[in-house]
């Protein structure tokens, strides 16, 4: 396998104008990513891109987005109707077959011209499950009972991991909640589908992030401290919910397996886990034990961008190394109902 | 549901209603167009005016900021045309033949899209033809009441080619 490193990870700014086009808030977050390492568009070899027109409700969006990429000369680029985190996926693949070596991955999503309800229900097969028009809430309820009946965990481990991702989200810029709570405050409201209350949901947002990619040497001619990609794997579960153990992942638990989580000691995790319950299950699927720091950035519950999240993900995990010189970190991604797939990308520093 | 010898059928209505805001550059030409002026925005790098503009240059991936609005003359050159001959359904509006064109206004670097002509007859419309435009009546939904021919001698095809879309 060929050393590929990220170089590079930007965001949009929180705050955008009302009817803020997909390709404004990519074109300013490219240039940054870019620039943060002194690399231009005409360097980039690779692109791969990330986000799903339903969200948009305008077709072909991914392609007017790519003006934002720079696409003229013509240029050699792909996408994919997933999170960023698969695009990553793509371009590192790309470069494993060693012509080229500088990639940029970028994604994007909008949650603000529809009911996302709506646009997961069409995900669902379409015999059984989408004409229950079940909100995503309803599903991630299964799973979090599934998941208390067999691990003995309680609402109040749940409320402890928005409480504790809320306090960790406290100065983050991308932050939709964050602040000193108290779980048994939080555990005083209503359910919105039980066992889960409104603080165990994440917060849906509109976001655009990009991550550079760079083989070899030049990783390191580029940035002082590159986030080696030493393993990444993804693996999904079945198509049909109601097929599934849901108090398990086994897709989790291959992705780690494939990406080698448990080679040596990760030191932090973000893991994209759109629902408290989900990181508690995602812990145990992954290996990832008390002595690792789980989503210092306050994770997806606090900023769920649609398309976003689980390059997010990846990106908080190379700023660990990057920022704070840690060794050994790890970035995840989900897609599907109830954890249905998963990524798993582990960093390393030098 | 119903029951046929083919199996069942299940009806089904699944939906996504969309509540899209237009874009702060859709609703800036919007406003302007609505005071009778068109306002391009032109590329800081290659100078190309793109009217309606969409805050950025695709060719060269740059934002378009304020700084490069321009208005331009609402007067131009057809690039291309088709004649639509309406069909007659139920709560179909047009009567008759009429001409949708693609015009590059004097001073633009990309064609505006889906203009209506008038005062002209479909036979006589051509590549090349010389256009301005006749505004609307004040309070209508579009603000351009069509484009007519404004008596300028035809530019020739081959100079608007590039400029078909
Ligand atoms: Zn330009």
């Amino acid at each position: 396998m060929r050393d590929i490193a990220i170089v590079s990870f930007a965001q949009a700014e929180k705050d955008q104008p009302e009817g803020q086009t997909e390709t404004l808030m990519l074109l300013p977050t490219i240039t940054r990513a870019l620039e943060a390492v002194g690399l231009t568009r005409k360097d980039v070899e690779f692109t791969c891109s990330g986000s799903a027109d339903y969200l948009s409700g305008g077709v072909f969006t991914f392609v007017q987005t790519l003006s934002a990429a720079g696409a003229w000369p013509p240029i050699s680029e792909s996408h994919v109707e997933m999170d960023g985190a698969w695009a990553l996926y793509e371009a590192w693949v790309r470069l494993q077959h060693d012509d080229v070596d500088v990639a940029l991955v970028y994604s994007s999503g909008k949650n603000v011209a529809l009911d996302f309800d709506d646009v997961l229900n069409i995900q669902m097969d379409p015999y059984y499950l989408m004409p229950l028009c079940a909100r995503r809430d309803a599903f991630a309820a299964l799973q979090a009972q599934a998941y208390l009946a067999r691990s003995g965990r309680s609402e109040k481990d749940l409320a402890d991991v928005a409480a504790r991702c809320r306090r960790s989200a406290v100065g983050h810029p991308m932050a939709e909640v964050s602040g000193e709570v108290d779980a048994a405050e939080l555990l005083a409201n209503e359910y919105v589908a039980a066992p889960l209350r409104a603080h165990d949901a994440s917060v849906l947002a509109l976001g655009a992030a990009a991550v550079v990619l760079v083989a070899g040497e030049r990783a390191r001619e580029l940035c002082e401290r590159p986030a080696w990609i030493r393993g990444i794997d993804h693996r999904v579960d079945s198509h049909y919910p109601g097929a599934r153990d849901l108090s398990v992942s086994p897709s989790a638990q291959l992705a780690a397996r494939g990406a080698g989580v448990a080679d040596a000691p990760v030191e932090v995790a973000e893991l994209c886990a759109s629902y408290t319950h989900e990181e508690l299950l995602l812990c145990e699927s992954l290996g990832l034990g008390s002595d690792v720091a789980i989503n210092p950035s306050g994770g997806a519950l606090v900023s769920n961008p649609p398309m976003v999240a689980g390059l997010t993900r990846i990106g908080e995990a190379f700023r660990q190394i990057r920022d704070h010189g840690h060794r050994r970190t790890l970035g995840h991604a989900s897609s599907g109902p109830c954890l249905q797939q998963n990524l798993v990308c582990v960093l390393e520093g030098e | 549901m119903s029951e046929t010898d083919d199996g069942n059928f299940m009806k089904q209505v699944v939906s996504v209603e969309y509540d899209t805001k237009p874009s702060p550059q859709q609703v800036a030409y919007a406003k302007d167009l609505a005071r009778h002026r068109i306002v391009g925005q032109r590329c800081p790098e290659c100078a190309l005016t793109y009217v309606p503009g969409s805050g950025y240059c695709p060719i060269c991936a740059v934002a378009i900021g304020a700084d490069g609005h321009v208005e331009l003359e609402a007067r131009g050159t057809v690039t291309t045309f088709t004649v639509v001959n309406p069909v007659q359904y139920k709560g179909q509006q047009e009567k008759s033949p009429y001409v949708v064109a693609a015009i590059l206004l004097d001073g633009a670097g990309v064609a505006l899209g889906h203009q209506r002509l008038g005062e002209v007859e479909p036979d006589d419309v051509r590549i090349g033809m010389r256009v301005e435009v006749e505004w609307a009546e004040a309070g209508a939904a579009n603000p351009i009441a069509h484009w007519g021919p404004n008596g300028e001698p035809d530019v020739p095809a081959d100079q608007v080619q590039e400029h078909v879309l």
